[in-house]
């Protein structure tokens, strides 16, 4: 009997587990594009890296906030400040990359994940004037619902580094459901790696953001 | 699924008794709710929560808001019990106001 809970437990968890990297015999091996050199992350563009070490480390953050209202979430090493809520998920150390699986609670509100100082988000087309932005009566719905990456099982896989730009996940509460509770759930895969001297057969592109906008 | 179950009896009206604060983390669902009146009169439950909301793009001092989520009336005597589709959003407390006592209530909230 209680082998059997343990395997359902185990099944259970193979969702998120199956997504992400880690050392040996695992999805081990990563691949930065050349594009991060160009942007000022010579240690890591072009290059090939092996994973050594690797630990998950779950955090989740919440708010409460009105309907047709917004409140942001900044994935970098900042602090809160009103209605930017800092998360620090970024590593401080170069030679140490994290992977950050994003999922969410149910709830009646939208999220656009981007990096706003520049325009550049997740979910935008290839004319210029179609990215997401809550002022905009239906372009607010260029956006994720908590149902597309559910907390047990998310979908939004982001990378980062030292220093890297800040990742920025825009939550805004649907019009007409009185206040809402935004709770996203992270799982922060922090990686050791080494970097390698062959190109291994296997790994993952590790894309920089300009590279997944949506302007392509 | 993370549920909360209980059951309380209630002697005292008028006030906002708070019957369970939910984990910061978690919405709740009430899914089933079971209530006794055993006053001599009918009673009206006024299921409500009280927070202060965050700090938002557009509100930048935010106060203490009470929203009322579920109100019920219950004759002298009679109980009541609702189990099927869920009967109230919770965000951040379970609370009742009574205006007849004494009263039981029983429920079952979902953690989501």
């Amino acid at each position: 009997m209680s082998y059997e809970l343990l395997s359902t437990l185990q099944v259970t968890g193979v969702g998120w587990r199956n997504k992400i990297h880690g050392p040996r015999p695992g999805r081990c091996n990563l691949y930065f594009t050349p594009e991060w050199a160009k942007r000022g992350y010579e240690w890591c563009g072009g290059k090939y890296f092996e994973i050594v070490r690797s630990i998950i480390v779950p955090y989740s953050r919440t708010a409460i906030i009105p309907a047709d209202d917004y409140i942001d979430f900044n994935l970098s090493n900042v602090d809160d400040r009103g209605a930017v809520k800092g998360v620090k998920l970024y590593p401080e150390a170069q030679g140490r990359v994290h992977e950050i699986l994003i999922g969410f609670k149910p709830g009646d509100y939208l999220i656009i994940p981007g990096i706003p100082s520049g325009k550049e988000f997740l979910l935008a087309l290839s004319d210029t004037t179609m990215y997401p932005d809550i002022a905009d009566a239906d372009r607010k719905y260029m956006a994720f619902q908590p149902e597309d990456s559910p907390e047990e099982d998310p979908n939004i896989n982001l990378w980062a580094i030292k220093d890297y730009d800040a990742w920025t996940l825009r939550c805004y509460v649907l019009d007409g459901v009185g206040h809402e509770k935004i709770t996203v759930s992270f799982k922060v895969v922090k990686h050791e790696v080494k970097e390698l001297v062959k190109p291994p057969e296997t790994f993952t592109e590790v894309k920089h953001h300009s590279e997944i906008a949506g302007l392509w | 699924m993370k549920k909360i179950q209980n059951a309380i009896s209630l002697t005292t009206t008028g006030d906002n008794t708070i019957i369970n604060a939910l984990p910061k983390r978690y919405a709740g669902l009430l899914k089933r709710l079971g209530i006794l009146n055993g006053a001599a009169s009918d009673c009206v439950f006024r299921f409500k929560e009280t927070f202060t909301p965050d700090v938002s793009g557009k509100v930048a001092n935010p106060g203490a808001v009470t929203r009322e989520r579920y109100v019920l009336k219950v004759a002298a005597g009679d109980s009541i019990d609702i189990n099927g589709e869920p009967i109230a959003k919770f965000l951040h407390q379970f609370a009742v106001n009574i205006d007849q006592q004494p009263v039981d209530i029983s429920y079952d909230i979902e953690l989501e």
